[in-house]
């Protein structure tokens, strides 16, 4: 054992810092973005985790109580204690039975118990349908829920029987309309007459919805829901009793699993659903950004620190020739990733705030988040930030560090010393490993075919990303001697000097080319992954689409009554409505669930308007309690035709459902086709997005079309389009909500380029003396940087091969499972741009420091002047 | 005042290398450091000439200077019969690989290329055509014909210098350069290259290196001595002794040990 202490070895450290500058500000930039890409996405996370969603109507309820819009099925079925599984957010209004209303009134605490319900009531202006504020939705209420805002009447009175409508005063102003006039309002997309019988305002103006009330028995007559069932409970508090505390005593003697009781920011919750929704992406895009991101960062880490290491062997070898151990040597390089990693991580998370900054705007820019969801930036993702970047640059040491320490103190005497092998056996073997495991990886990828199937996809990327890392200085000595060839026939001079320093330096372009391969690699196959979906489900739908023609409803949506309005057309053959949802699935084996896309149709006349591409059984004997699975999504599940399975509505019903047939066009319609009777009000506004419509054979199809456009009358705010219009909206709002996919991935993308960027740029300016050394021997600069671009075209061609190798086995097996395309789906120009992009960043980061390296004289840095 | 060497009155032809009133400033106003103070060599073709001196004599910028790797600040250089003040860098370079060979101290090699590979490399650079039985010619005269698909690392620091020895041949230059060719050798394989250098002058290419190692310099045909950057003597056909009293004449350190800085 020495006696000597690390100590020394940190002070040794410090003071020979400058000589490695390189590869010193090499490690500091990439750990800087790490913290930077870290903390933007911990920062996103928590905002999301803790967006506040300020309510509008029950501004003045102490606590809102609604129904529980998560699905949290118990972790463990024997053991109620063992906490909950993965929980599933509810998409649909939850509803409460109206008899909750009077429990909750009984709690201590409670000066009042207010049930709201909601339902879609838009004021009518020459037969259109007015929505709320800005596209939003309008709603009715029963007058009795004002006082939650509290609504004060500003003219005329309140509705107080049948046929009186009051509406918000903003509403009314939009609309032009006065008290005392008769208005016409669609409810549930059928218009009824009304008399406007006074306008009422809160105290702030809404500006998420737009609101119209009834007398409180009329509500609930319009609502549908005339004895049943409420939506929300607005509770005021007794004077002096705490909120948090009410909120908390309520839930505890309702029941947990029965309700939830908001307070304060968190009431909108409760009020607006679909922000409920779009905190929960958020957290989940932030969660896979921030999982990714670090993971990416781990690989870009690992090779810059290699690098660093790789660059100084020689001294490492002269401290070990002078007597410090090899854990000495560990301690040392651990002690550097520390003196490095601290400051750049601290750094980082600071850029990690206007990152983050950024990142929110741009997705209330793709409408992925309501601009009310405010940034929360509080310490806790700083300090996760900068303690993961801090760990992963200990871990990315630990084997550099053990690379190190192997330097032999003979390494130190000059050139004399025995050349290293290329790739040790370890190595080789973990590489041949880990290829093993990435082919076993590309089986079940292939057969990897739910909402699942990206997950794997990228397991798969991880792992043939990883096999290229540890593999790297084969593939690039067979990449040099293939290219090599090639490239000394085109360029005697420089091109055959680039073809030799790539063959024999392939340990020292690994961690470049890696480093490349990985960024190419990724990007193809992220970018390619959510292409290859938006295409198959176009397509998808665009093969099922068998209609003449489509009736929407736009903002406000159809009633459901349209389908049978539409059946009584002229010259209509068949119609069927569409409601897109979402539903759990599962099997009676699992508790756990997961929500998928689906559609609910009318089944009569199914298959005469959309051909979903049936593979077994009968869609004819989709009625009742049975359903339609994608061959995808029975896969997934493992269930077959003439199977029965659980299935959750949007509105957390569970059904026991009998599987009737399987179809192929899962990404063009949902995975799951039901008939339209078993979702009926078990959705929030209960109305129909679409009716796809063939006509008869030999009908005037324009005649059948202005028709059908006649039924505006009768269903406000009916269009009728042709299909491909109805397919290329589709295909606009499932582009939209790829819109954060496509954000976080280039912001990961943007990383590895600039790891990229920084590897080449710490490779090429250690070659200072190897330039000079050129120059003395009668190279030209030119000459020189003529070989150094060869070199980077070498190292570019190389990754582009490599990197588009793993996209592809990436790419292939998910595209053939998930999406059934026998190739995913690559716009050329996208992929051209990528190539292009790694080949200007490829050539641009060794040709700078080229430059800068042949400006130094090479007599002060060849020859004796060591 | 200078001292004016023995040759200046051969015509200017007869020297494969010729420094005339050479100066070199390093830096510019107070910290400007003269490295060469007028200092007139002319080597003949053929020679074999040592430049001696205590270490910051200025010997290395004097053959930086002769060799058209630096540019002297007055004086002109004549390589070859080609007069090097007033070429541009790459014309330069162009020059040096056809006229002038160099071996250094140590890294002389491309590690990524074999022994035949880095002879050849001055070839290849200048676009000519690679005759093997040239190279294996070259190779043979250093003794390394055996060793032509061996890599740097490979060699001992002797065969490393001998390859160095054989690229500066390899073109058939005017003038090979040494910078303490000998310098990280020992007394054997030292020997070797010193031998080798000689030999390079006997068969008409002329050689000028510079070294402190007075058994190094004796095998020279002829020594010219810097100190603070003048020249401050020559000796001809020198032997150990006298290239050692010269030596410590000018206060240096002559065992030929010096400390790393």
């Amino acid at each position: 054992m020495t006696r000597l202490l690390s100590g020394p070895m940190i002070g040794t450290v410090w003071r020979t810092r400058r000589s490695r500058r390189s590869g010193f500000v090499g490690a500091f930039i990439a750990l800087f973005f790490a913290a930077a890409t870290a903390t933007s996405a911990g920062i996103l996370l928590e905002s999301g985790a803790r967006a506040e969603s300020p309510p509008e109507r029950y501004a003045g309820a102490a606590v809102v109580v609604g129904g529980k819009q998560s699905y949290d099925p118990p972790a463990d079925v024997g053991n109620p204690d063992a906490g909950t599984g993965e929980s599933v957010v509810l998409p649909e209004r939850v509803r409460l039975d109206r008899g909750m209303v009077d429990r909750i009134a009984r709690i201590d605490g409670v000066l009042e118990a207010v049930p709201d319900l909601s339902f879609p009531a838009n004021l009518l202006v020459k037969g259109q349908p007015l929505t709320g504020p800005n596209g939003t939705r309008s709603w009715g209420h029963g007058w009795d829920s004002a006082r939650l805002m509290p609504f004060t009447v500003s003219a005329g009175r309140p509705p107080r029987a049948g046929g009186e409508v009051l509406v918000d005063a903003q509403l009314a102003a939009r609309a032009r309309v006065a008290v005392g006039q008769d208005v016409q309002i669609s409810i549930h997309g059928r218009p009824e007459t009304f008399r406007l019988v006074g306008t009422a305002a809160g105290g702030s103006p809404l500006t998420k919805q737009a609101a119209l009330f009834f007398a409180p028995d009329e509500a609930a007559r319009l609502s549908g829901n005339p004895t049943g069932k409420i939506d929300t409970i607005g509770v005021l508090a007794a004077p002096g009793t705490g909120v948090d505390e009410l909120a908390a005593r309520i839930t505890g003697t309702i029941g947990e699993d029965q309700i939830t009781a908001l307070t304060g920011g968190q009431r909108g919750y409760t009020e607006f659903l679909d922000l409920g929704n779009s905190a929960s992406n958020l957290v989940a895009l932030s969660g896979s950004f921030g999982g990714v991101g670090l993971a990416i960062v781990l690989f870009v880490v690992a090779a810059t620190f290699a690098l660093s290491v790789h660059q100084r062997r020689r001294e490492i070898a002269l401290l070990r020739a002078v007597g410090a151990t090899p854990g000495q040597i560990r301690r040392m390089v651990a002690a550097e990733a520390l003196m490095i990693s601290v400051p750049a991580a601290l750094a980082g998370a600071v850029l990690g705030i206007p990152l983050a900054t950024w990142l929110r705007k741009m997705l209330v820019a793709g409408d992925m988040i309501p601009d009310t969801l405010a940034l929360h930036i509080g310490v806790l993702p700083a300090v996760v930030g900068v303690g993961s970047t801090v760990l992963v640059a200990l871990a990315a040491t630990y084997v550099a560090g053990r690379q190190a320490s192997k330097a032999s103190p003979t390494e130190a005497l000059g050139e004399a010393a025995a050349p290293r092998r290329l790739i040790g056996g370890f190595r080789l073997s973990l590489g041949l490993l880990l290829l093993a495991g990435s082919i076993t990886l590309v089986t079940v990828s292939r057969s990897a075919t739910g909402d699942g199937a990206p997950a794997v996809s990228l397991g798969l990327l991880f792992a043939l990303i990883l096999t290229v890392v540890v593999l790297s200085p084969l593939l690039v000595r067979v990449a040099a001697a293939v290219l090599g060839m090639v490239i000394s026939r085109f360029s005697p001079g420089s091109g055959y000097l680039a073809a030799a320093n790539s063959r024999a330096n392939a340990r020292r372009l690994a961690p470049a080319v890696s480093t490349m391969v990985l960024a190419v690699g990724f990007a193809c196959t992220e970018i390619f992954l959510q292409t290859t979906l938006l295409y198959a489900a176009a397509t998808q739908a665009a093969g099922g689409s068998v209609a003449d023609h489509v009736v929407v409803g736009g903002d406000t949506r159809l009633s459901p009554e349209v389908v049978a309005a539409v059946r009584q057309v002229d010259g209509v053959d068949a119609a069927t409505g569409i409601t897109y949802t979402k539903v759990l699935t599962g099997t009676f084996d699992d508790l756990d669930m997961s929500a998928v896309p689906a559609q609910a149709v009318d089944t009569d006349d199914l298959a005469a308007a959309v051909d979903l591409d049936v593979r077994s059984g009968d869609l004819g004997a989709l009625r009742g309690e049975s359903v339609a699975l994608s061959q995808s999504e029975a896969t997934v599940l493992g269930l077959a035709v003439g199977d029965l399975m659980p299935v959750r509505l949007g509105d957390g019903t569970l059904l026991k459902v009998k599987i009737v047939a399987t179809y192929g066009r899962g990404l063009g319609y949902g995975d799951v086709t039901l008939p339209a009777a078993l979702v009926a009000g078990h959705t929030t506004d209960g109305l129909t997005q679409q009716v796809l419509v063939r006509a008869q054979p030999g009908a005037d199809q324009q005649r059948v079309r202005t028709e059908l456009a006649g039924l505006a009358a009768r269903f406000p705010g009916l269009t009728v389009t042709e299909p491909h219009e109805a397919l290329a909206a589709r295909d606009e709002d499932q582009r939209a909500n790829q819109w954060g996919a496509f954000l976080v991935t280039g912001v990961i993308v943007v990383y590895t380029a600039i790891a990229v960027i920084n590897t080449l740029a710490m490779t090429t300016s250690a070659r200072t003396r190897e330039f000079a050394l050129l120059q003395l021997i009668g190279a030209t600069r030119q000459q020189v940087l003529r070989m150094a671009r060869w070199e980077s075209v070498m190292l570019i061609v190389t990754a582009i091969v490599f990197g588009s190798v793993v996209a592809v086995t990436t790419l292939v097996p998910f595209s053939l499972g998930r999406a059934q395309l026998g190739f995913p789906y690559t716009p050329p120009l996208v992929y051209l741009g990528i190539l292009g992009g790694i080949a200007v960043i490829g050539l641009f980061s060794v040709m700078l420091p080229a430059h800068r390296v042949l400006r130094q004289r090479p007599v002060e840095v060849a020859g004796v002047h060591e | 005042m200078t001292r004016v060497s023995t040759f200046q009155a051969a015509a200017v032809t007869d020297y494969a290398i010729l420094l005339k009133s050479v100066s070199r400033v390093y830096g510019k106003g107070q910290s400007a450091v003269t490295a060469l103070r007028d200092v007139t060599v002319g080597c003949p073709r053929g020679s074999f000439t040592a430049v001696m001196g205590p270490s910051g004599s200025g010997k290395s910028t004097f053959l930086h200077c002769a060799a058209g790797l630096d540019r002297p600040t007055r004086g002109s250089v004549v390589l070859g019969g080609v007069e090097l003040s007033g070429l541009k860098e790459a014309e330069l370079t162009k020059l040096r690989r056809e006229r002038a060979g160099f071996v250094f101290q140590a890294f002389n090699l491309v590690p990524a290329l074999d022994v035949a590979e880095n002879i050849a490399l001055p070839l290849r650079l200048a676009g000519k055509r690679v005759d093997p039985a040239w190279i294996r010619q070259v190779a043979a005269q250093v003794g390394l014909q055996d060793r032509m698909r061996h890599r740097p690392p490979e060699l001992s620091g002797g065969q490393q210098q001998r390859v160095a020895i054989a690229r500066a041949l390899v073109m058939k230059p005017d003038v090979v350069f040494g910078d303490e060719p000998t310098g990280a050798l020992d007394t054997t394989s030292g020997r070797q290259v010193l031998t080798l250098l000689r030999d390079a002058a006997r068969s008409g290419h002329t050689v000028v290196m510079v070294t402190h190692d007075p058994s190094a310099a004796a095998m020279a045909d002829r020594v010219v001595f810097l100190a603070d950057g003048r020249l401050v003597g020559e000796l001809e056909q020198p032997t150990l002794r006298t290239v050692a009293s010269r030596m410590a004449g000018l206060g240096a350190w002559v065992e030929g040990i010096e400390v790393m800085p």
